[in-house]
């Protein structure tokens, strides 16, 4: 007999799967003006001087003669950049005007010769064109804007997310009011802004909270950390180094933020249990987890954003970054070991047998028959990560599916569940993306790109170090969020400018720069500042001092180890 | 019998005050409560907004622990001890635990070399509010050493 759940699960996704078709011949198929419009037709396609695609700027024709009369074909540029004027007839003369904001309007007037073959052909192309970059006010609006959402994100002024909020609803109110005082005050409007929302990230997101949800109650961070304390048998650098192993590999599975939640306080207690400073366990463990979660796509939420705009899948950031990361991991485990030798030293000697049976409690599997279904539909969702990037599925799509399979399967709580996904965070991403996407919109990425590009010129190797070092410096003091979202149109401009970058070497760069500048200073990640909320509650502050004396040199030990790393693996010399 | 309360985070660093504060309940033969407040404030403008019952649930084990350490010392040193784990704001749950359990001595860890749970300011303020709402004694404890404030 089949479980009923099962029976369920495959009811409705045989419904699903036969409501597909209906679905597919019931939405008629996209019409295109050129194959189904009769006119004379006027294509071209517009750049920026990066070469990247200009999208939304106007066209339109006119005969020159009438300038002041509405024009004859109207036209905007595509995802592509490309666009398409129909035409009625052919005049005698005809002007083509190109606007967009940000951009210096171009006008071409087209000479006899393109009229004759426009007349003969009802088809004329025009070159392509480079559109020149204006500063206008509002890219200076947009730039304020931009860094005040960054200064009050790093000093915690107000949360993330508000943050956030409050930079898009500047950018929205200034481009509504202010370009009735001064159209050069326009940054970008609502539409324009949902378009640089990647609902990939979102959707990734959003499914892997479902998982970890799941998997978190199930007690198998608990049971893990009472198990690396029976196997080290009372040894302090033994139990350090499998707590760093493991939630180094945590992090890499699931999210480090959650990791360090859970492992924090029972680590915290077998470190006192044992009459050691519990923090010589406690912060090896968040520096393994900043640095574990690189070598997956849903390690850390920079992977997320980085392989879900640049086409980086889970098998890619496995193969490309693991090996960097376990190397990085063991120069970090020397150096920790070397540091807190002498605290490791002060084992008071055994755990009295109520403690032990209090550590032996609170380290069982709570749930192992949620256990078990989480497990399955994790491995079979990490499968679907690595299968789905051989048939073109973005990785959102396992992630949702697994997350579907669970609550299907489990039957959790739906209310619960529903208070799983943190909304909070998924807000953060979609505001963020729209206030970078105002500063990209204004062309202030473009500025930044072009001077980084001056800088390293068409050294790759020059540009890995820039992106693992800068933005690994960088990193240690703004939030790697926001950075990567800064960043990632720099990297794509890099990387579509310099021989050899194609390999995609520079996203691997920038999520190495990301998540290992997250231990230079306490601040520097949400996984170190949760560590540090919970040792507190327990009167045992991470002070910022404390931190920095081992969160700085393994910052740059592995950042360097990381540069070396991708230098080798992509035979940039 | 009289009945001490002592709020503690029952880190390392406060082990001197428990070990001073058991010492006087033994002389006083006294009943002692140790308490432990968690809060999750600090996830405020931090964390995402899911994980809060979560570690809420989380320090209340931990808090757990840390009191039944707090108990093994007043075992070795030939004394019992009661627990009591709470979360929540810590001048709320201090008077309610002081009303609930008719405590006639309460003792608060002071700020300084120790980490105690309260600040300069708010240690003034806590103790003139308790003794006006409860007619109790407060001590204060501050590297082992109890003084009368």
């Amino acid at each position: 007999m089949i479980y009923r759940p099962i029976q369920n699960f495959f009811a409705i996704s045989l419904f699903l799967i036969g409501l597909l078709p209906t679905i597919w011949f019931a939405i008629p198929p996209p019409t295109y003006a050129r194959e189904t419009e009769s006119g004379f037709f006027i294509t071209g396609r517009l750049i920026d001087s990066q070469g990247q695609p200009v999208v939304a700027a106007e066209i339109s024709a006119h005969m020159p003669d009438e300038k002041e009369k509405e024009a004859i074909a109207k036209a905007e540029s595509q995802e592509d950049g490309s666009w398409v004027l129909v035409l009625n007839h052919v005049p005698e003369k005809v002007s083509v005007h190109i606007q967009r904001y940000h951009f210096v309007n171009q006008e071409i007037d087209l000479n006899t010769a393109d009229l004759v073959r426009l007349q003969e052909t009802s088809m004329l192309r025009i070159t392509e064109l480079s559109l020149e970059r204006k500063v206008t006010a509002g890219f200076w609006i947009a730039t304020a804007i931009f860094i005040i959402v960054l200064l009050l994100i790093a000093f915690e002024k107000l949360h993330s997310t508000t943050a956030a909020l409050l930079g898009a609803s500047a950018v929205f109110l200034v481009s509504a009011l202010g370009t009735a005082f001064d159209p050069s005050i326009y940054i970008l409007n609502f539409e324009r802004a949902l378009t640089y929302i990647n609902w990939e990230v979102i959707f990734l997101v959003m499914a892997m909270m479902i998982v970890v949800a799941v998997i978190e109650e199930t007690g198998i961070f608990q049971w893990t950390a009472f198990q690396a304390y029976r196997l080290s048998r009372g040894r302090s650098w033994v139990l350090a180094l499998i707590l760093m192993a493991f939630t180094a590999v945590a992090s890499a599975l699931l999210d480090n933020f959650t990791t360090m939640l859970l492992m924090t306080p029972i680590s915290l207690q077998i470190g006192l249990a044992l009459g050691i400073n519990p923090l010589a366990l406690i912060i090896p463990e968040v520096l393994a987890s900043n640095v574990g979660g690189i070598t997956t796509l849903i390690g850390t939420p920079t992977n997320i954003l980085i392989g879900a705009s640049a086409g980086i899948g889970f098998y890619d950031f496995l193969v490309n970054q693991t090996v960097g990361v376990l190397i990085a991991l063991a120069a970090m485990s020397g150096y920790v070991i070397w540091h807190y030798r002498k605290e490791w030293e002060k084992v008071s000697g055994g755990i009295s047998k109520t403690l032990y049976e209090k550590l032996k409690e609170k380290g069982r599997i709570r749930d192992p028959d949620a256990l078990k279904k989480s497990g399955v539909v994790f491995v079979f969702t990490l499968i679907g990560f690595v299968v789905g990037e051989r048939i073109h599925v973005v990785p959102a799509v396992p992630a949702i599916v697994g997350a579907t399979v669970l609550l299907i399967w489990l039957k959790p709580d739906i209310n619960r569940m529903i208070t799983a996904v943190d909304w909070t965070t998924l807000v953060f991403f979609m505001a963020l993306f729209m206030v970078v996407g105002a500063v990209q919109e204004v062309g202030l990425i473009d500025l930044a790109a072009k001077s980084i590009s001056q800088v390293v010129g068409e050294n790759l190797g020059l540009a890995i170090f820039v992106l693992v070092i800068g933005v690994g410096s960088l990193s240690t003091v703004i939030a790697n969020i926001p950075l990567a979202a800064s960043m990632l149109p720099v990297v794509d401009f890099l990387t579509g400018s310099i021989p050899g970058a194609s390999s995609k070497v520079l996203y691997y760069a920038l999520s190495m720069g990301t998540a290992m500048g997250g231990n230079g200073f306490l601040i520097g990640g949400e996984a170190n500042l949760v560590t540090a909320g919970i040792t507190t509650q327990a009167g045992s502050p991470i002070s910022f001092k404390e931190f920095l004396k081992i969160g700085l040199p393994i910052t740059y030990i592995t950042l360097f180890i990381g540069n070396l790393w991708l230098m080798i693996r992509f035979g940039v010399f | 019998m009289r009945i001490i309360l002592y709020p503690t985070r029952g880190g390392q660093k406060s082990y001197p005050n428990q070990d001073a504060v058991i010492a006087l309940a033994k002389k006083w033969k006294a009943k002692l409560i140790f308490l432990y407040i968690s809060n999750v404030h600090f996830l405020e403008k931090l964390g995402p907004v899911r994980h809060t019952k979560v570690v809420q649930n989380e320090l209340e084990d931990m808090g757990e622990f840390l009191l039944a350490m707090a108990c093994e010392r007043a075992k070795k040193a030939g004394w019992k001890a009661q627990t009591i784990v709470r979360h929540g704001s810590f001048m709320e749950i201090v008077h309610n635990v002081i009303s609930e359990h008719q405590i006639d001595t309460l003792i608060i860890g002071a700020p300084g070399s120790t980490h105690a749970a309260t600040t300069t300011d708010f240690l003034q303020s806590l103790i003139q509010e308790i003794q006006e709402a409860h007619q109790i004694e407060v001590l204060v404890v501050q590297d082992g050493d109890i003084i009368d404030p």
